[in-house]
């Protein structure tokens, strides 16, 4: 039912750090994703480009 | 130098960077591929569960996990779904970045200012969405970032339909419209 205290803290972690990058890099927001599927903003395309 | 956790945001290259450099950590560190939905799955089968404990003998979905050595947990991939809450919503905090807004105007424009009609679409939207990345085995985050970075075939194909359908779908919804609201 349940991981390890230490693994739960060690997914907040990576959760939260995930969470920031996902809000600075913008594909949090609406007109980011519906701009990139409207052929208009390119940021979604653009943060996935080095991974 | 400015703090960066009070920019509002950060070049493209520089978020995707720093996720590629977690992903690695993550699979790295915690053999734990960065993912959102597998934790919406198993929180509904441990309702499941709780409400029908039967159907952990009847649902043959329970006997399958366990047999893969994935029985639905709370566990690291759930807490990182808290963690991306926690961590967006301290991101949009420091920065002042917060939207109140529960129609944006793209949406005003083509579908009126209705809140319960942008509400209720939204929560079927989602839905779906969470139904086609369950029937995918994985969503933007576990195939789109998580797989595509492993190479995995599956998770290039997926990518690559699912961001035409959903060009296709936000085209017809939308269309390319003269206004630019980005």
């Amino acid at each position: 039912m349940f991981d390890s205290p230490e693994r739960l803290i060690l997914g907040l972690v990576i959760g939260i750090l995930f969470g920031i990058l996902l809000q600075k890099g913008r594909v949090a927001k609406f007109s980011v994703i519906v701009g990139q599927f409207v052929l208009k903003d390119w940021t979604v395309v653009n943060s996935n480009r080095p991974s | 130098m400015k703090n960066p956790l009070t920019m509002k945001s950060w070049s493209p290259y520089v978020a995707g960077i720093g996720i590629g450099v977690l992903s690695w950590f993550a699979l790295g560190v915690a053999n734990n591929p960065l993912g959102i939905s597998t934790a919406f799955e198993h929180t509904a089968a441990l309702a499941e569960k709780a409400v029908v404990p039967q159907a952990e003998q009847t649902n043959e979905y329970f006997a399958q996990k366990a047999e893969a050595g994935k029985s639905p947990k709370i566990g690291l991939g759930w807490m990182l779904v808290a963690g991306v809450f926690v961590g967006a919503s301290l991101s949009s905090w420091l920065s002042g970045d917060r939207s109140t807004e529960n129609i944006p105007a793209m949406w005003r424009e083509r579908f009126g200012g209705s809140a319960p009609l942008r509400l209720a679409a939204a929560f079927f939207a989602g839905a779906l969405m969470m139904f086609g990345a369950r029937l995918a085995d994985g969503c933007t985050s576990g195939h789109g970032i998580s797989g595509s970075l492993q190479v995995a075939v599956s998770s290039w194909v997926f990518t690559a339909v699912f961001f035409a359908a959903a060009t296709v779908t936000a085209l017809v919804l939308y269309g390319r419209t003269e206004t630019s609201y980005v």
